[in-house]
């Protein structure tokens, strides 16, 4: 059985819309911090905007690129895959030396002098670039649950312990200049007529086949640009725990504050989805990633101001400072620095007593 | 002053009657009861009318008829111009008491009594109609009007009925059904009568036959929305020569049709015996593996040693231990190309057998021989066209057909020696292996005549949508 304590003095600034509602129903007296109600958990749900996070981007030096492997020259029954086409094995084992598991993307690829299709996959490119990205607001998703260590009256002392997921994408969409290196490789045609470009032929064994040994061309160095985007894809799961003091300062506010560490555990990585623009006028796309788990530390402080519905709910708004230090992704030229150093979040949702 | 004339007519005959203790018997009253429309619909209204005729020569005074209706429904209406009449429905809402009383049924007098019901249940209504005279049952009869679950007009075509065919070739032909309404048919079934020695090799789709007792057998084609039409191939084996005839019946369990219409179709399928023809096939060279293609040549040539001529030649190809590519057709497990250019006496023709082999290396030749038949024919795929993007005519004469496609899709060729002939089928059908296919008219089998022999030839490809 809940108890409620009606608190006799009254401020005259408040007295209108208390008497009102008292004057409205007895239960509505129950709809107002200006008791000492005997709640000793409460749980909070809001949506939350995220502000001030900040990634430095860069491409410094040589990119090597893993997406496609031209795989070996010289060698029979291998797989090859290239920027504008593939040449793999087919259903029967490329018996005969021969495959019909074989594509290409444009007409050019074919060299009438050696009757051979031509084929390129871009190992790396030649880059500059640092840029700082600014998140700008990102939504997510805030829990709070808390509890009452002692209660006098007006204040109130507890702790509470909060979670908080933010999905973050900061990427960095500018047009770079680039210098690629491109691995040639070339296949007889073995005197049959191609079909028309784009051709990609299939596993089965019939249809037009192509010798499967692949020839070595010289490579190629070209310009170019690199367009597209690159940059963090990450989400920040953050947990906090630390002493709240609560303040009933109205009939129906309260202000909650709330200091101590945090701990914040990141999902995702560096991510590429961009387009190899060839001077030639031909593209390849470039797209990958690398994801892992990065743990962050740091500490936070939180300012809540509720305001009482009904009964046994309030609506908040609250602003929290997050201090978790930065995380380091990329590697092979491209590095990225997550810098949650100074976060800020405020939320707005649901807070329930019980 | 006539009223009362007709009161005391009236009452003078009733006294005549019960001094002679007549019971009237069956011969003694006309009645019918017609049901309107019969067999009726669930959902649908459905009219009773019960004529009944008084031929006892004598008035019968407070004539009461019930109707004891059994069935699920709404009953609607009733009315009786001599009388009143009045309905009691039962508990449980299954059993209707309609009840009429007329104050005289005088002799030779016709007591229209009509009523109305809407079933909600299809099965049937039962009705037992009582008639008391004076407190005295006279007549009680029973009937029973069916109720439907609903009416479709099911449409039965027979589509690409083979024809050329030899007993023991494997056969397939196409039955559509379509549903002309006016009701959505829940559970189609197919049943098929079927000519003795044809054997059923399956269905496609697969799994929709139900029973397979011969001379009939039933497939279930599932629900077809009005103006929907399902297919069905039916693969089959003759067993022997003639002229068969082959009726397929659709309906479904408690529905029924329009009136005069006929949800059957029938067909007749000819199976010849080879012909006396008498030919020397050979193989013109060892197989070889062609880059075009991906598939092992092998060029053979089919004279004409009869001293007749023939229409039509079958090329039967056994031995070949990777099946036989460009088949036309099987008979039992031997697959065959077939010629269908005539040939006269001392006439040959070059030919392509096509097979594919993993290996990619010559097989041993198969072994070859050739029978006269008919000018094979019948097939009919419902396909849709497709864009021609490409035409080379190769330095050997052949010609050479490009278009796009989608890998599993099947794609067939048509020719013709004319924009607006009809043309023939280029079989066999070609499944596609890659978004690009490359045709290649070589001559026969493929087409009748080789490219080199005639003038023009024009082109269609179609992809099968079915079967």
């Amino acid at each position: 059985m809940r108890r409620l304590h009606p608190i006799v003095r009254t401020p005259s600034w408040i007295a209108p819309p208390v008497l009102a509602s008292l004057l409205a129903s007895a239960p509505t007296l129950a709809q107002s911090f200006w008791v000492q109600d005997d709640w000793t958990r409460n749980f909070r749900l809001g949506v939350q905007v995220t502000l001030n996070v900040q990634a430095q981007l860069s491409i410094d030096d040589v990119v090597p690129r893993r997406s496609t492997d031209p795989g070996p020259v010289g060698v029979p029954g291998r797989n090859h895959q290239y920027d504008d086409g593939y040449v793999r094995v087919d259903a029967t084992g490329n018996a005969g030396g021969v495959t019909s598991s074989w594509g290409y993307q444009d007409a050019s690829q074919y060299d009438l002098a050696t009757d051979q299709l031509v084929y390129r996959s871009t190992r790396g490119f030649a880059a500059r670039d640092q840029v700082t990205v600014d998140s700008g607001p990102m939504p997510g998703v805030e829990m709070v649950y808390g509890g009452r260590i002692h209660d006098w009256r007006w204040v109130r002392l507890g702790w509470e312990f909060g979670y908080a997921w933010v999905p973050m994408e900061l990427r960095d969409t500018s047009t770079l200049p680039a210098q690629f290196l491109r691995e040639v490789q070339a296949f007889d045609v073995g005197g049959i007529s191609l079909p028309t470009a784009p051709y990609q032929g299939g596993s089965s064994g019939m249809g037009p086949v192509i010798p499967d040994i692949a020839k070595a061309r010289p490579d190629e160095v070209l310009s170019g640009f690199l367009s597209g985007s690159r940059g963090l894809d990450v989400d920040l799961h953050s947990f906090r725990l630390g002493p709240n003091l609560f303040w009933r300062f109205g009939t129906q506010w309260a202000l909650s504050g709330s200091i101590g560490p945090a701990l914040g555990l990141l999902s995702g990585g560096y991510s590429y989805n961009e387009t190899f623009q060839f001077a030639d006028g031909t593209t390849a796309a470039n797209v990958g990633g690398q994801d892992k788990l990065v743990c962050v530390f740091g500490g936070y402080a939180a300012a809540t101001v509720l305001y009482r519905v009904v009964y046994n709910a309030d609506l908040y708004v609250s602003s929290q400072f997050l201090s978790l230090g930065g995380a380091q992704y990329g590697g092979g030229g491209r590095r990225a620095t997550l810098d949650l150093g100074q976060t800020v979040m405020t939320s707005i949702g649901i807070n329930w007593p019980f | 002053m006539r009223r009362l004339w007709r009161d005391w007519l009236i009452g003078v005959l009733l006294f005549l009657g019960s001094l002679a203790d007549l019971r009237a018997q069956i011969p003694q009253y006309g009645m019918e009861l017609v049901a309107t429309p019969d067999p009726a619909r669930v959902g649908s209204d459905v009219a009773f009318r019960l004529v009944i005729t008084n031929l006892t020569s004598f008035a019968q005074g407070t004539f009461q008829v019930t109707a004891f209706v059994e069935g699920a429904g709404t009953f609607l209406s009733a009315t009786n111009a001599l009388g009143y009449a009045t309905n009691q429905v039962s508990g449980n809402a299954l059993t209707n008491t309609v009840f009429f009383e007329i104050p005289v049924l005088t002799n030779n007098q016709v007591a229209d009594l009509r009523y109305a019901f809407r079933p909600s249940t299809h099965g049937s209504i039962q009705q037992n109609i009582w008639i008391q005279s004076a407190g005295t049952v006279f007549y009680v009869t029973n009937y029973t009007t069916r109720i439907l679950a609903g009416i479709a007009d099911l449409r039965v075509g027979f589509r690409s009925v083979p024809t050329g065919s030899l007993p023991g070739d494997l056969l397939a032909c196409t039955l559509t059904v379509t549903n002309r309404g006016p009701d959505r048919a829940g559970d189609v079934r197919l049943t098929n009568s079927w000519p003795p020695g044809f054997v059923l090799q399956g269905v496609d789709s697969s799994g929709m036959v139900l029973d397979r007792r011969d001379p009939e057998w039933v497939i279930l084609l599932g629900a077809l929305d009005v103006g929907e039409g399902r297919s069905v191939q039916v693969r089959f084996q003759p067993q022997s020569s003639g002229t068969f005839p082959w009726t397929a019946r659709a309906g479904v369990p408690d529905f029924g049709t329009s009136p005069g219409w006929i949800p059957a179709a029938t067909t007749r399928v000819s199976v010849a015996e080879p012909g006396p023809g008498s030919f020397r096939v050979v193989t013109l060279a060892p197989s070889a593996f062609n880059r075009q293609t991906g598939l092992m040549q092998q060029r053979i040539r089919v004279d004409n040693v009869g001293s007749n001529p023939v229409e039509a030649v079958r090329i039967l190809v056994r031995g070949s231990p990777t099946g036989l590519y460009n088949a036309q057709g099987t008979n039992g497990l031997v697959p065959f190309v077939t010629l269908t250019e005539p040939l006269l006496p001392g006439e040959g023709r070059d030919l392509w057998l096509q097979t594919f082999n993993p290996l990619r290396t010559p097989g041993p030749d198969p072994e070859l021989s050739g029978v006269e038949v008919p000018l094979p024919g019948g097939f009919q795929p419902e396909t849709v066209p497709v864009l021609i993007d490409r035409v080379v005519r190769n330095p050997d004469g052949t010609v050479g057909l490009e278009f796009p496609t989608q890998p599993g899709r099947r794609y067939l060729v048509r020719f013709g020696p004319g924009l607006r002939a009809k043309g023939e089928l280029a079989l066999p059908v070609q499944t596609a292996t890659a978004n690009r296919v490359q045709w290649l008219d070589w001559g026969p089998p493929l087409t009748s005549i080789p490219t080199t022999d005639v003038a023009s030839r024009f082109y269609e490809v179609l992809e099968v949508t079915w079967p």
